[in-house]
């Protein structure tokens, strides 16, 4: 009786397990984008691997199932900081990439600013410059 | 639990991994590709734990936690690197 109810409940478990991770690969193949495609994989795919290792319990061998639970633990502790890892360095990058993209354009429109003053009879005026007649 | 279950499970999750190294191959860029890893380790963990409960060799066990333990340093350490840092900084 017990042992049947621990079989199903195996089996049930697998087959969470299964779809989980099915929905997830195809989130990650089907987003777009770092930051969704992270959220895909880092939540779901935890669920997953912890449900299959759930499913331990349909073993009932004691060696089993302290082994999958040192690995769910295990996972369960190390996935989020993995994931929050990759999202901190992905978003440092965007933002120093924007940043020196700011500061080009700062420094191109400094340039165009000063270069009347500086050199108004140089030939070599940027043909951007805004009002190089005065 | 009844093999044909666990035999079931083995074949969705090669599939999977299969998409899985087709996603990796296609990433444009370092981070994705380190995602894309990420999500095949994983997968890997429940292929072994699935092949443990089919052979009912508690060992396999061991191995997906050398696995994840391997992941996790890696995956810390190449977002390390490509952000411009050393892995300890």
């Amino acid at each position: 009786m017990t042992a049947t109810a621990l079989e199903a409940l195996g089996v049930a478990l697998i087959a969470l397990g299964i779809a989980t991770t099915a929905v997830t690969v195809y989130g990650v193949v089907r987003m777009s984008g770092l930051y969704t495609r992270l959220q895909a994989a880092s939540k779901a795919s935890m669920l997953g691997a912890v449900a299959i290792l759930a499913a331990s319990v349909g073993t009932r061998d004691g060696a089993t199932i302290a082994r999958a639970v040192v690995v769910a633990l295990f996972l369960l502790l190390t996935t989020p900081v993995a994931a929050h890892a990759i999202a901190q360095a992905a978003y440092r990058r965007d933002r120093e990439a924007s940043r020196s993209s700011e500061e080009e354009a700062a420094a191109e429109a400094d340039a165009s600013r000063r270069t009347p003053n500086s050199s108004s009879r140089s030939t070599s005026r940027p043909i951007t410059a805004p009002n190089c007649d005065s | 639990m009844p093999e044909i279950v666990i035999v079931v499970a083995l074949v969705c999750v090669v599939a999977m991994l299969a998409v899985g190294a087709a996603v990796l191959l296609r990433a444009r860029d370092v981070l994705e590709r380190v995602v894309a890893l990420d999500l095949l380790t994983v997968i890997c963990v429940m292929l072994l734990a699935l092949l443990s409960y089919l052979r009912e060799v508690s060992y396999y066990l061991d191995a997906a936690l050398a696995l994840a333990a391997l992941s996790f340093v890696a995956t810390l350490a190449a977002v390390k690197s490509d952000g411009g840092g050393g892995p300890f900084r």
